[in-house]
């Protein structure tokens, strides 16, 4: 039995705005184990990237009304700042979406990495620091690393900016990497290049790796497991395959349904109907519910909310986990409504 | 022979023209030709060219420019959606402001249902023939008026009816973009981005346009309510039978809506042709290598992916010959020395390419 090396458990995030409190993260647990990458997939308000940075404690609003985040018999949460200083950008690092604001501008990028270096390790040299970064900045594809060394971010393209921010992430052998839509602001050639670099970096340090992302073709290319987030709660955790051949919530069902498609064409997606959910209303039931066709009106569905169960041990799903209380028909209602494609 | 009198005459030999109409040739083809056929693109863009100048020093000498489109041509058809697909720095968004003059053509003509667009063609004018929704409708939407003032803005402008008049047509505008009458009063802050989006289309289509065109209009949603836009838009071109013009770097979204596709590269059209040989048959070594890198929703989904080296060249002074050869695993000599031109092959689309040919082949 694997021990994951990062562990959320039931969490709970919560922001005071003028309309009244918000639960941006609503119970939300999920763990990554050591060379795994867990992709978690949600909407805009889904409460995927306050979960992470609330269990790395970077959050500037906003207030932990629960929960635990367990690294290495530690919890994040009631480490203090510094102990969690130490963690963060050793142990524990972070890629973010726009690689141009998790970089000094007026700093040389080799330098930045050599700091990463320096400031874990006191004992390196300048040189020894130097020597470092350079293979760094080569392992990660920046090409003439010795004279790039000396540039400042502007004169990298984003792509580029993206492979140093990777560089920094990797600089200390870390256990997990948390990779917030590292791709989402670059084209679609540079995408695959830093997904396939992602993967190198994961092999070279053995690290589990969280991806957060809205896409599901990236989803599908990297993961070994996902966690499918809706309105602050995990309502499917699943293997990457069961997630795309037996999706056992309705709301995962219609992500796939309403999504357009390189390798087929249709006449006609199928959206999600309604709006993403109002975060400000707690409803005792099912957050999707007012969106789910699955649901036809059912009491349950509106007065107890559902838990995450695992799917039967013998059916197509089985390691599936989802938060719906007639997961078990989830199947033959896509297949009625003509909601899953068959792939090509 | 220019570069779109090539493109005629590759439409004109093209197999399975089903979907689009005949005849869309110039000077190649036979004057009887044009005359059977009534159809005529609504939408006519002929070598189209864009330099950005660069300045330098106390006098603003130009010593330079941004080659940011270069030769570009296409035609479009009432009721159909061509695609302009490219990364960043293609040209496409370019293309699409030079077409509504929103930024003014270097060179080139444009035709708007047979009629030329000229530097001295009023805006009161282009505007009742075409119009255009942006990807930020934040951005461009007033955020002071209500949705349905926003969407009467253009008929007052115009002069077009009365204010009550314009009123109850920019409700029912908004109706058919899917937003309740309870709702129109509403500034767009208190909208979803997907509403907002859907107020921007409205907005769009006020002074009954016959060409519009869309930047990236889906890219900023959540695929649940891009999905509600991207039905939104084909519902409208059926009722409608308006032209779209669709800019955009979703490859998916594009197979998705459009009829024809044109992929850019550098400020250059590489490969045009249906959506079906485009995403099925791409012969520009370009076009594949692009179509590889998109990721398949499906985890048994196995390919090749053809990763292209080095970044995209300077758009300040563009490579002499092909503009794609420096990263290109089909170069060969010629490619640096000649540029190629958008020519057709027998049966296949216009590639700009000395050596098209399928995926893996050797051309």
């Amino acid at each position: 039995m694997v021990t994951p090396v990062l562990q959320i458990e039931d969490l709970a995030v919560e922001f005071t705005t003028p309309e009244g409190v918000l639960r941006a993260v609503d119970g939300v647990s999920y763990s990554v184990d050591a060379g795994e990458t867990l992709a978690v997939v949600g909407e805009t308000g889904s409460g995927k990237s306050v979960t992470v940075l609330a269990a790395l404690g970077l959050l500037d609003a906003g207030r932990i009304v629960s929960g635990r985040v367990m690294f290495d018999g530690l919890d994040l949460l009631r480490l203090p700042d510094k102990k969690l200083r130490r963690l963060l950008g050793s142990n524990l690092t972070m890629v973010f979406q726009n690689p141009m604001s998790a970089l000094n501008p007026v700093m040389t990028v080799g330098r930045q990495v050599a700091e990463t270096l320096v400031v874990h390790d006191r004992k390196l040299t300048n040189k020894g620091a130097r020597g470092r970064a350079i293979e760094l900045l080569a392992l990660v594809g920046v090409p003439q690393p010795d004279v790039r060394f000396n540039q400042y971010p502007h004169e990298f393209s984003g792509g580029m900016c993206q492979r140093v921010v990777i560089a920094m992430a990797i600089a200390n052998n870390p256990r997990v990497i948390i990779a917030d839509e590292p791709t989402t602001a670059v084209d679609v050639t540079v995408q695959a290049q830093l997904l396939d670099l992602l993967q190198v970096a994961r092999e070279e340090t053995g690290a589990g790796v969280v991806l957060i992302t809205h896409d599901l073709g990236v989803v599908a290319e990297v993961a070994d497991r996902v966690a499918v987030m809706y309105a602050g709660r995990v309502v499917e955790t699943a293997p990457v395959r069961n997630i795309f051949r037996a999706p056992q919530h309705p709301y995962t069902v219609g992500l796939l349904s309403c999504l357009p498609r390189l390798d087929s064409t249709v006449e006609e997606l199928v959206p999600i109907p309604g709006s993403p959910a109002n975060l400000l209303i707690r409803s005792p039931g099912c957050a999707f519910q007012p969106r789910c066709g699955l649901s036809a009106d059912r009491d349950i569905c509106t007065s107890d909310r559902p838990e995450l169960a695992a799917a039967a041990a013998d059916s197509a799903a089985a390691g599936s986990w989802a938060a719906c209380h007639f997961a078990d028909e989830t199947t033959a209602w896509s297949a009625r409504e003509h909601l899953v494609r068959e792939p090509s | 022979m220019t570069d779109a009198e090539k493109l005629a005459e590759g439409d004109s030999t093209e197999v399975h023209d089903a979907d689009r109409p005949p005849g869309s040739g110039t000077g190649t083809q036979p004057a009887a030709q044009i005359e059977t056929t009534s159809t005529e693109p609504v939408l006519r863009v002929q070598n189209l060219v864009k330099h950005f100048p660069i300045r330098r020093g106390v006098f603003g000498k130009q010593v330079g420019a941004i080659h940011a489109v270069d030769d570009v041509s296409f035609d479009l058809y009432a009721g159909r959606t061509l695609g302009l697909v490219g990364e960043s720095g293609s040209g496409k968004t370019t293309t699409g402001r030079a077409v509504i003059r929103l930024v003014e053509p270097t060179a080139g003509s444009v035709m708007l249902d047979g009629r030329p667009l000229t530097a001295e063609t009023r805006a009161k004018d282009l505007a009742r023939g075409m119009s255009m929704v942006f990807q930020d409708p934040m951005g461009s939407l007033n955020p002071r008026l209500s949705a349905v003032a926003n969407v009467a803005e253009p008929l007052r402008i115009h002069k077009s009816g009365t204010a009550v008049e314009r009123r109850a047509r920019a409700t029912e505008l908004l109706d058919q973009v899917g937003l309740r009458a309870d709702q129109v009063e509403r500034v767009p802050a208190e909208f979803s981005g997907g509403q907002r989006q859907r107020i921007g289309i409205a907005r769009a289509l006020a002074l009954s346009p016959k060409v519009i065109i869309l930047d990236e209009p889906a890219s900023a949603l959540d695929v649940s309510v891009q999905a509600q836009v991207l039905n939104l838009l084909r519902r409208l071109q059926s009722d409608l039978g308006i032209a779209f013009l669709f800019i955009s770097h979703d490859l998916s979204v594009v197979r998705h809506l459009c009829d024809r596709v044109a992929v850019m590269y550098l400020g250059e059209i590489v490969e045009i042709g249906d959506q079906e040989q485009i995403f099925t048959n791409p012969l520009h070594p370009y076009t594949q290598a692009l179509l590889s890198a998109v990721p398949i929703p499906d985890p048994d989904a196995k390919r090749e992916r053809i990763v292209l080296k080095g970044d995209l060249p300077s758009p300040v002074d563009p490579p002499a010959g092909c503009r794609f050869a420096g990263r290109c695993h089909r170069a060969q000599d010629i490619c640096d020395v000649e540029a190629p031109v958008l020519k057709i092959r027998t049966g296949a689309q216009p590639v700009a390419c000395h050596f098209p040919g399928p995926a893996g082949g050797a051309g």
